[in-house]
């Protein structure tokens, strides 16, 4: 992970009630084989460097979660704690200052041939450098 | 011969670089009068003679009034009326330089981050210049 994707993990790993509800953990990119639900899987799907005059670079990158539960009833409990840790957060970003971290989109996802209900959160995460 | 990188420019007031500035603009326009000498044909070209220079800018970037002596120095002086003395860096070594009053516009957005705007015209007391 780079500093900007640890930042994004202890934000949601530092809310104990997102914590405790996500008995499978956290993870950046993928699960391992077999994890139980629900877990929560992020990663960074694009980042855009805006440039300023000199070394200063303001980051907008867009974070994919994803909340995989055995239910929508159990991924709607933990969506609503993941609102609570990272939707208008200032997150602590080592050699970064956070500008903004706001949800962008949600999607709900179910399949009646699976017993796993998603839902993806995009975020919008800019910092400066 | 060859292309300057923009990212080594800058816009400072007096010694101090103003923070966050990303994009400047500067232009010369050579005021015109138009003319047409006594007798001519009906179908005679326009003639045009060069009257004044007027010089004019922007600059822009994210809002940040922490920077005292840039940012907020240039709010104050465009809230106040007072001429300041500008150099627009095209890299680390050549700018355009002279002496401005501003006007500034701020906006914002729920989801995005304030930008600040400077736009200025030149000040009669120094002509406009390119140096080094």
């Amino acid at each position: 992970m780079n500093a900007i994707d640890t930042g994004v993990y202890t934000a949601m790993h530092g809310n104990s009630s997102l914590l405790n509800a996500t008995t499978g953990g956290i993870y950046n990119v993928k699960a391992p084989e077999g994890t139980s639900l629900p877990y929560i899987t992020f990663f960074d799907v694009i980042t855009t460097r805006g440039r300023t005059f000199g070394p200063t670079a303001l980051d907008d990158g867009l974070y994919q979660v994803d909340i995989w539960a055995a239910s929508n009833t159990a991924a709607g409990v933990i969506l609503d704690l993941l609102l609570t840790a990272l939707d208008g957060a200032t997150l602590t970003i080592t050699g970064y200052s956070s500008v903004m971290c706001l949800l962008q989109n949600l999607q709900k996802m179910s399949d009646p041939d699976s017993d796993v209900s998603r839902i993806m959160c995009e975020f919008r995460v800019m910092t400066q450098k | 011969m060859s292309a300057a990188a923009g990212l080594t420019g800058k816009v400072t007031k007096d010694a101090n670089t103003v923070a966050l500035i990303g994009k400047w603009k500067l232009s010369y326009k050579m005021g015109k009068e138009e003319y047409v000498p006594f007798g001519a044909a009906v179908n005679v070209a326009k003639k045009r003679i060069a009257t004044i220079l007027d010089v004019s800018g922007s600059f822009e970037g994210p809002w940040d009034m922490s920077d005292t002596n840039g940012q907020l120095a240039l709010q104050n002086a465009a809230l106040a009326g007072t001429a300041v003395t500008l150099k627009l860096y095209v890299n680390g070594t050549n700018y355009y330089t002279g002496t401005a009053l501003l006007d500034m516009d701020v906006e914002n957005s729920s989801d995005g981050i304030p930008q600040v705007s400077f736009s200025f015209e030149q000040d009669g007391g120094t002509a406009w210049t390119q140096a080094a």
